[in-house]
């Protein structure tokens, strides 16, 4: 077993298991002779800089260029006109759909921030004045940032499918049904109950997120970027482009800080597609203020917790209405509401079961990845709900979560067979490496089998 | 009006360079002078990674005009970096694990570098105190403040990065 | 921002006759760090920018009062003991590397949070040597912030003129990190005192309006009275409750409204217990 492992990483009995390796990347960083994406500089390079929403839902009535046109530097402008397939979404890679997001705003804007037009520049700053000189003719329509009040009648509709809310399988929510709750609650001593509600986070990495892109004399495109996830860019930026995936060569791996806020693809289609429409080396760099406001955040999420628990701490029946605020568009939160709802009962064994986990649209910045997205926010509440439970019944929370925790072959709500569980283990240890004394009945117990007793 | 000449001294060398009204140092140290350690994080004054010594001092160059700099001393990482070897300050971080994603690491260790001119041998609490305005999003302050205590330990024995 | 021209004039006479020609269109910045920062994200585009970094009112001197040049980094003022509450102020501001480049008459012009060390100068009463090609004048710290920071076309901030405090300072910074932060509020007291009774009482609060603002009401309170559990708790409350604090980044407006009263008591209670 882990220990064993760890005893002949202690005896050096491996090169690297338990030892300390130099750093590959190391020497580079220390002497900042690593290359960044902004480290990349081609002669005759343009800069882009976006044409951004300054309100988070409007109709685009009309766009005036001519001011900008005027400005020493400008080069040209793109709209949604110039991309082959302006309407995407990143995770169709993977089959979800449907398309949702515009590379580029067509008639509508969905969230403060949301790029409406393209513009290139010889320099940074020729870019940055003539985005201050465009006159948006915007006509602003009534928005909504709250998850609950999004989904009620009358709501103000942010998605094209005319609802706000991501459709799973016909559903309006991604659904566990486990036992019966109901039944579980009637038998129940007490019930629990509680909301719980987390903010918007932004990774704030130190390097912000962007790339260059340069043609090159055979034809294809090499693309310096900061993307997380190479092959997620290059594909979704052919298909947006209509390209074959061969007329792009991605050039990636160095990335200053991300945590999941490189995930998403947004600056590398519009500079190839500027790169291609120029001929010219294109960069475009996310400012620090542009990072905060239209990098993907982690989501906001509200989570409602309904337990029934009997007066010995078992946890009897377990209900879940979730909303995950996945802002205007798609990018990652179907995908994280689905793991979401594997994990937000938590790691305890409940015979009832019930979820309703929702991905809801509002004019908020889209939310996406970030370190356990989905899951972290379960953990959040979840704990916070075990607390109120133990207070409820009056039970210390280690005991109510040494008595509830799931066990090897335990079956859990969303039909998987729980394997290689550990958790009765990490928390003795945890008791253990925070001076806690845990009382002998919880000393005794382990992961393999629930009545006590030793594991081989 | 057109560019002006400006002069300075970049890492021991004498240098002149051609900028536009006030064109930053970072622009120009990145951009014109090709020296890209210095890095573009926050352009606020914010993050600390385009931290260069001017004069010996931190300063940030993104907030820096470079015709302020004319006749004066600018050292960037590139020139801490010896011709073999590393300085101990870049020792003691690559040692210790100082470094995840690198960005923050040119402006942390030059920071460093001037803290430890100044006060060879800083208390933690001055360390901590001296680096806050560096950013390292990948949270590695613990890592950091040893490599800041194990590179003054190497300086007072007297290495000198070779 | 496409900048045409950037002066780096090499005196104040030659500043202000620039400032007098180019109107006010021409920007003016000392350290840079606000308008450089402002700039690079296209926030301000303007055409000409006058910088000060070589005007020599880069000193501190004592004559009487403590003379301030305008473009003193906070840096120099943090090394310079004369004044304890101002050394300090200027330490609590940023970071190193930024104090080596912003200066105390910028400071001045720091939008809320900012502006540690205009605080502290409000609570000295600090004034302002103001010029133009003309002449000068002299004006009062806090009718500067009275007047939302505006000078007459054509004049620049000299020096800042600073009282050699009669009785105890006390300044406290309370932010979310222990360095390198913004305030959540700051305040800075100095309180005479004679025999057991307050003769004068300045306190500075920032945080809690668009500039620092003195806590008249809660110096009202003081004066005359002793300074004890039950005085300290009344001016407090009272400060607490005459300011309507804003909500940003750093803190709330609630947040910041109870923290004026928590650190206010957590000052007089300090200056109570010193020696006078």
């Amino acid at each position: 077993m882990g220990a064993n492992v760890l005893e002949k990483a202690a005896e050096k009995k491996y090169r690297v298991v338990g030892q300390s390796v130099p750093r590959r990347d190391g020497m580079g960083h220390v002497t900042g002779t690593t290359k960044f994406v902004g480290d990349v500089h081609y002669p005759g390079m343009l800069h882009l800089k976006m044409v951004r929403s300054p309100v988070p839902h409007a109709k685009i009535n009309g766009i005036d260029f001519s001011e900008a046109e005027k400005v020493p530097g400008f080069v040209r402008v793109l709209t949604h006109r110039d991309v082959p397939k302006n309407i995407y979404t990143i995770l169709c890679l993977i089959g979800v759909g449907p398309d949702d997001e515009p590379v580029l705003a067509v008639d509508k804007v969905r969230y403060q921030g949301e790029p409406i037009a393209a513009i290139l520049a010889e320099t940074e700053e020729a870019a940055l004045e003539a985005v201050a000189k465009v006159k948006l003719d915007l006509e602003e329509l009534p928005a909504v940032f709250d998850v609950e009040e999004a989904l009620k009648p009358g709501a103000p509709i942010v998605a094209d499918t005319g609802v706000n809310y991501f459709i799973y399988e016909g559903h309006h929510c991604r659904r566990v049904r486990y036992g019966d709750v109901e039944a579980g609650f009637a038998q129940a001593d007490f019930i629990v109950e509680e909301t719980y509600n987390t903010k918007p986070i932004e990774h704030a990495p130190t390097e912000t997120t962007g790339c260059v892109a340069k043609p090159e004399a055979d034809g294809r495109v090499t693309v310096h970027t900061n993307t997380q996830a190479l092959y997620f860019s290059l594909d979704n930026t052919a298909l947006i482009l209509q390209v074959p995936f061969q007329k792009l060569h991605f050039v990636g791996g160095t990335v200053g800080g991300g945590f999941g806020g490189k995930v998403d693809v947004i600056t590398e289609p519009i500079t190839t597609l500027a790169a291609m429409k120029t001929g010219r080396p294109v960069k475009f760099i996310y400012s620090r203020a542009e990072e905060m406001q239209v990098s993907s955040p982690r989501s906001a999420w509200r989570l409602k917790y309904k337990d029934g628990v009997m007066k010995d701490g078992r946890i009897v029946a377990r209900q879940i209405t979730s909303y995950a605020d996945a802002g205007a568009y798609n990018r990652h939160t179907p995908y994280a509401v689905t793991k979401h709802a594997a994990n937000v009962a938590g790691p305890y064994t409940i015979p009832n079961v019930h979820i309703d986990a929702h991905c809801v649209f509002t004019n908020h910045t889209p939310g996406s990845a970030f370190r356990g997205f989905g899951v972290t926010m379960a953990s959040f509440a979840i704990e916070l709900q075990m607390d109120k439970i133990a207070a409820t019944v009056g039970l210390d929370p280690w005991t109510i979560r040494f008595i509830n925790a799931y066990r090897n072959g335990d079956v859990r709500p969303h039909r998987k067979v729980a394997e290689d569980v550990t958790f009765i283990e990490t928390m003795q240890a945890a008791a253990k490496l925070a001076g806690h004394e845990l009382p002998e009945h919880l000393l005794a117990m382990n992961s393999w089998d629930r009545n006590g007793g030793q594991h081989d | 009006m057109a560019s002006k000449v400006v002069s300075f001294t970049l890492n021991g060398r004498e240098t002149e360079v051609m900028v536009k009204p006030l064109t930053t140092l970072q622009v120009v140290l990145r951009e014109q002078l090709g020296h890209t350690a210095t890095k573009t994080g926050c352009r606020q004054g914010g993050c600390g990674s385009c931290t260069v010594l001017l004069n010996g001092e931190p300063v940030l160059s993104c907030l820096l005009p470079a015709e302020d700099v004319a006749g004066q001393q600018v050292t960037t990482l590139e020139g801490l970096t010896p011709i073999d070897g590393l300085h101990p300050v870049q020792r003691a971080f690559f040692d210790h694990y100082a470094v995840q994603c690198g960005y923050c690491s040119p402006g942390m260790i030059l920071t460093t570098k001037a803290l430890l001119d100044r006060n060879p041998t800083p208390s933690r609490e001055e360390i901590v105190e001296a680096i806050s305005g560096n950013i390292c999003r990948c949270t590695g302050y613990t890592a950091i403040i040893e490599a800041v205590e194990a590179a003054a330990q190497a300086l007072k024995g007297g290495q000198n990065g070779r | 921002m496409i900048v045409k021209d950037y002066f780096l004039p090499e005196s104040l006479d030659e500043a202000v006759t620039l400032l007098a020609e180019r109107g006010p269109d021409l920007l003016v910045m000392a350290g840079g760090t606000i308008a450089m920062m402002r700039m690079n994200e296209g926030h301000l585009l303007p055409d000409q920018v006058m910088g000060l970094r070589r005007v020599g009112l880069d000193a501190i001197t004592i004559n009487g009062k403590l003379s301030i040049g305008a473009t003193t980094t906070l840096s120099t003022l943090a090394n310079n003991e004369s004044v304890p509450m101002l050394s300090q102020a200027a330490r609590s501001a940023a970071s190193w590397s930024l104090r080596n480049m912003a200066t105390v008459g910028g400071n001045l012009f720091a939008r809320n949070p900012y502006g540690d060390v205009a605080t502290a100068l409000l609570a000295l009463n600090a004034d302002l040597r103001v010029i133009n090609r003309n002449g000068e004048r002299v004006l009062p710290l806090a009718d500067f912030f009275a007047a939302n920071r505006q000078l007459e076309p054509g004049e620049l901030l000299a020096d800042i003129l600073v009282p050699p405090p009669t009785g105890q300072t006390v300044y406290h910074k309370f932010g979310r990190r222990a360095y390198n932060t913004p305030a959540v509020v700051t305040i800075a007291a100095h309180i005479t005192r004679d025999g057991d009774s307050v003769t004068a009482a300045s306190i500075a609060l920032n945080g809690v309006a668009a500039t620092p603002v003195r806590a008249i009401p809660a110096e009202k309170m003081l004066v005359g009275q002793p300074l004890n559990g039950e005085t300290i708790t009344a001016a407090a409350q009272a400060a607490a409750e005459t300011v309507d604090p804003p909500s940003d980044a750093v803190a709330s407006g609630w947040y910041r409204q109870r923290m004026v009263r928590v650190i206010l008591e957590r000052v007089l209670t300090q200056i109570m217990e010193q020696e006078q």
